[in-house]
């Protein structure tokens, strides 16, 4: 077990230098030029330029850039940006937004995603399944944009149910947003789940169940559920991972200001400090994530833990 | 507790199964799996049920069960008395109280057949648990005491053990300890060995048998294995396309099969004194389509002893035979003596 940890960690090293490498490469070689609009409506003077471009070290060659900004990130400087702020401060700032949105929309996984499932799985066949099935697939096959703003429209303007905008990033603003941004994993829950059980149902140990003189509902609640949520515990788990990355559509759509605003931001303005330095946090969420998640299916699935 | 109280109602047989019909309706159309099946058990008796893959074997103890998949599996007729009263006419949560203290059953393959996330201990203990409504700690020493039982060695470390960390033997042994956990009165084991390696399959029918002494059990064997069945029943129920084509003790059937798939199955078993190099006798073509039952006899079609009235009209009934034990089979030319003739051939000459 504590090897099996050691070594995932071991592995997280190349892929954190591949992450960071590919993505410092890109925002090298966005076109554009970041003193572009410094200087109000006309264009800088070249001493200027020069002097932006020495201080914040854009006259070096990549890999020379490459290895000053690894060399930082090792004392856990994420950079400051063109504006003066941290990175750590514009991250710091925006992840409880983030954070709830996240929260919202794996509380919304667990119980409209998993609930939803179970009773598609155990009506299989009748109406409810049938309704499961199709507004998954609905929900699945329509973008998160149409979906956003039609949700906006629909139960923020023309309802008044919600609160158009989440500017301040309160619950009760952000709810809205949080439930458009986790319907797809909603919806992929939802399916997993019912699949899985609808196999289960039919597999020898609940079999056996029913022949240990159980009812119905220990048989599918305890033996065949308990297998059957396995996938669904590892798909939300690692869907958490995704979600604290920022959400750029829906954040942009209800005007939210966190991590995917903040990464939409520094792309358009050529912020190329402020993307790789928040990249570089979403990797290792990420990444931590994933491991805590396989450690957890590990604990669940007696089959697969790591001895 | 094998005595019974006299204000029971009296019942002739511990189990009796009549005329059981069970039909599988699929989009396919409706697979007739059993087609009136009538047999009975007593107390400590064995009754082996003989028969090829498909042949409604595991069908009929599920129904007995009461654990068909439903759908698309439907009991469509008969009768299942378990001391008298009828099973299939019970609710199904009485049912469901049944299954464990009354009657039990293991699989033939005990790894799918257990939960794999749940120890093996916690899953003998949950027998307790919800028959008995017993504490954890109680049910935890019960299910210690059955693992010693059935012979797991170090039964108290692998309480905790999942099932995939046993040997197949091992697992089978602790669906055996489930199963009398609650010292039930029929035991059915559907392919109890048919997973195992030769040796291990000795050792677990060893067990069955020295627990069914030990429990006073009603044992159903269901098995395609004709040497499993020869050395531990009573009795013998061969099945063949949903129907018994004849019930015996198992010495009269072995020494004189009069059915004519019987006496094609004998045939087929392996000899010590067959001749260097000869090729070993089967019955020729398949079971026939359960979607499509041939007309007549099910048997017919490989039958080489069938007749016109083999191939026409209804099936023919299981009667009794003139013996000097009591015998049924159920083939129009079963007392025919080129029939008999042959089956004497067929177990290598009259030994009488």
């Amino acid at each position: 077990m504590g090897k099996y940890v050691v070594r995932r960690l071991l592995m997280m090293i190349p892929t954190f230098l591949g992450a960071t490498l590919i993505i410092f490469y890109l925002s090298f070689a966005l076109p554009g030029d970041p003193t572009a609009g410094r200087c109000g409506e006309r264009p800088c003077p070249a001493s200027y330029v020069e002097w932006f471009r020495s201080h914040y070290g854009l006259d070096k060659p990549f890999l020379v850039q490459y290895g000053i900004y690894m060399g930082r990130l090792l004392t856990g400087d994420l950079g400051t940006n063109y504006y003066g702020n941290t990175v750590i401060h514009e991250l710091a700032i925006r992840y409880p937004t983030t954070l709830k949105l996240a929260v919202i929309a794996i509380v919304a996984e667990i119980l409209i995603g998993i609930g939803a499932g179970i009773l598609a799985g155990i009506r299989r066949g009748r109406f409810i399944d049938s309704l499961v099935t199709i507004s998954t697939l609905v929900v699945i096959a329509i973008p998160v944009f149409v979906l956003g703003s039609l949700a906006q429209m629909v139960f923020g303007i023309k309802l008044k149910w919600f609160p158009v905008t989440a500017g301040d990033g309160t619950w009760g603003q952000l709810l809205l947003p949080g439930l458009v941004l986790g319907s797809l994993y909603v919806a992929y829950v939802a399916r997993l789940t019912r699949t899985n059980l609808v196999e289960n149902l039919r597999a020898d140990y609940v079999r056996t169940a029913y022949a240990k003189g159980m009812q119905p509902a220990r048989a599918i609640g305890l033996h065949a559920l308990r297998n059957s949520l396995l996938p669904s515990i590892t798909y939300i788990g690692a869907s958490f991972g995704a979600l604290l990355g920022g959400a750029i559509v829906t954040e942009r759509i209800f005007n939210i200001n966190g991590v995917g605003s903040l990464i939409y931001r520094s792309i358009s303005q050529r912020d190329g400090t402020t993307l790789v330095g928040a990249v570089v946090v979403i990797v290792v969420i990420y990444m931590v994530m994933t491991l805590l998640v396989d450690l957890l299916y590990g604990l669940l699935d007696p089959r697969l833990r790591h001895e | 507790m094998t005595t019974i109280s006299e204000n029971q109602p009296p019942f002739e047989h511990l189990l009796d199964v009549r005329d059981l019909h069970v039909e599988f309706r699929m989009r396919a159309g409706v697979a007739k799996a059993i087609n009136g099946v009538s047999f009975h058990l007593d107390e400590r008796e064995t009754l082996a049920i003989l028969g090829e893959s498909g042949s409604g074997k595991s069908v009929t103890a599920q129904a007995i069960m009461g654990i068909l998949d439903s759908p698309p599996g439907y009991i469509t007729g008969g009768q299942v008395l378990f001391q008298g009263a009828d099973m299939l006419k019970m609710k199904p949560k009485a049912r469901a109280a049944m299954r464990g203290p009354k009657i039990s059953m293991i699989f033939q393959d005990a790894l799918s057949a257990l939960n794999p996330v749940f120890p093996v201990g916690w899953q003998i203990a949950e027998m307790f648990r919800i028959h008995r409504d017993m504490n954890r700690t109680d049910a935890m020493a019960q299910a210690i005491r059955l693992m010693e039982r059935v012979r797991i060695p170090g039964a108290k470390e692998r309480y905790k053990a999942y099932p995939h960390q046993f040997s197949g033997g091992m697992r089978q042994r602790i669906m055996i300890a489930m199963a009398i956990a609650l010292d039930p009165w029929i035991l059915i084991a559907d392919e109890p060995t048919t997973a195992l390696d030769v040796t291990v399959q000795a050792q677990i029918m060893d067990l069955l048998k020295e627990l069914q002494e030990e429990f006073g059990m009603g044992l159903i064997l269901i098995t395609h294995d004709l040497g499993v069945v020869a050395n531990v029943a009573d009795r013998i129920a061969v099945m063949y396309a949903g129907r018994l084509m004849e019930t015996a003790p198992v010495g009269a059937l072995y020494a004189n099969p009069r059915h004519p798939y019987t006496i094609g199955l004998l045939e087929s078993v392996p000899r010590l004194d067959s001749k260097l190099g000869e090729t070993l006798p089967a019955i020729g073509g398949l079971p026939p389509n359960l979607l499509r039952m041939p007309a007549g006899c099910p048997f017919n079609p490989r039958c080489r002893f069938a007749i016109d009235k083999c191939r026409e009209g209804v099936p023919p009934d299981l009667t009794d035979l003139a013996d000097s034990v009591p015998r049924r089979a159920a083939c129009w030319r079963v007392e025919d003596p080129a029939v008999t003739a042959e089956a004497r051939i067929a177990v290598g000459g009259d030994q009488s």
